[in-house]
């Protein structure tokens, strides 16, 4: 149970509801047994009232436009004493802050938002990349053209041989050993 | 969708003019309000005011996002508070400017719109109000600027302690002292004292 001098110090935390429900409900039970302390509290309570019978003011009419003519002043005071390259830095911070700060308000969204744009990213490197499609006459082609190239080479080759060593007079056997023009 | 203070506040820091045009539109009145509240003089507040927009421009750059805008602004402002009072108590002057702003007449009339509210009334309650404003003038800097944060402006004790940069026990002793003081000028001056009869 709270006593008097527990209770009193907290009204006013009471009053605006700054605590946790038990406690309220701890206070309130006291109030209802202590006459002294649920005297306080009602005056405490008609001077908050009271308090809030002041009437609110309102800006003049050329506050905004003082404002902000004050402001591009500054600005364009700045803008010509700041470098531009000072300028980009803080651009850049900027962007860097309230990329972080969406992160920190939004982590669920952007999180969401990041795992698909990698799933997009991988999923079409690997449908749309093929290797062997690279150069303009792909690897495996390239070395059969080489070798039908050879091929025909070393027959063109033995045909002309053939062909000289009867020229010379000689039997096709010592064809081998004469060697075609380039 | 309305733009949330920290956004336009981030759209400020890369020069976008009209985002913080929309925040001078937002907070003005409430600045206004909590500067003529604690130091009562409504040309000195205008001023004030001005100045915590300016500043808020100024430092728009080191506004950290993960703390809210309305926050800082109200520690901008509590600051150029404190420096007035110090000032004031220093050259010890008192500036009790008239209670009304320059739109006075405007308020009059909606009042007196309201049959309810008869001449005699009315001069009574004006009375009731600068006394109450002269009253709160009367507390310790800490006292009242946590005083009016709670009742004029609803904040949270957490969020008066971030702006008067004390604990949450400390903001709580602060408004209970506060409200005792307050009571206690008030029944002086035979303010509030039928609550009292009545017990």
């Amino acid at each position: 149970m709270l006593n008097c001098e527990d209770v009193q110090p907290q009204i006013s935390a009471y009053l605006d509801r700054e605590m946790p429900l038990w406690k309220i409900k701890l206070i309130q039970l006291h109030l209802k047994r202590c006459l002294a302390c649920a005297h306080e509290t009602m005056r405490l309570q008609q001077t908050g009232k009271m308090l809030s019978r002041l009437d609110s003011v309102r800006t003049s009419n050329r506050f905004l436009s003082d404002v902000m003519r004050q402001v591009s002043t500054i600005s364009n005071i700045e803008r010509q004493r700041v470098s531009s390259v000072r300028r980009i830095y803080r651009r850049l911070e900027s962007s860097l802050t309230w990329l972080q700060y969406r992160f920190w308000t939004r982590p669920a969204s952007y999180a969401v938002g990041f795992s698909l744009a990698l799933i997009v990213t991988v999923t079409s490197i690997t449908t749309f990349y093929q290797p062997y499609k690279r150069a303009s006459l792909p690897e495996p082609m390239h070395m059969l053209a080489q070798s039908q190239t050879q091929e025909s080479f070393i027959q063109v080759t033995e045909i002309f041989s053939v062909d000289r060593a009867a020229k010379r007079g000689l039997s096709p056997k010592h064809a081998s050993i004469i060697q075609p023009n380039p | 969708m309305r733009t949330s203070d920290e956004e336009l506040m981030m759209k400020c820091r890369n020069g976008d003019m009209s985002a913080f045009e929309l925040l001078v539109m937002r907070y003005k009145d409430v600045i206004i309000n909590f500067i003529y509240k604690s130091i009562g003089d409504y040309h000195r507040a205008e001023d004030l005011t001005q100045e915590t927009f300016i500043r808020v421009f100024r430092n728009s750059g080191r506004y950290e996002p993960k703390s809210q805008f309305k926050n800082w602004i109200y520690l901008i402002a509590t600051n150029l508070c404190r420096n007035e009072i110090r000032n004031r108590k220093r050259r010890n002057t008192v500036f009790f400017d008239d209670l009304m702003p320059e739109d006075e007449s405007e308020d009059y009339d909606s009042l007196m719109q309201d049959v309810r509210n008869l001449p005699d009334e009315l001069y009574e309650k004006k009375e009731q109000q600068l006394i109450i404003q002269q009253k709160i003038n009367c507390l310790p800097e800490n006292q009242r600027l946590a005083l009016i944060l709670v009742t004029y402006h609803d904040l949270r004790y957490e969020a008066i302690a971030e702006v008067l940069d004390c604990s949450v026990s400390a903001v709580k002793s602060l408004i209970h002292r506060a409200r005792q003081k307050v009571k206690k000028l008030l029944v002086d001056v035979g303010i509030g004292e039928s609550s009292n009869a009545k017990l």
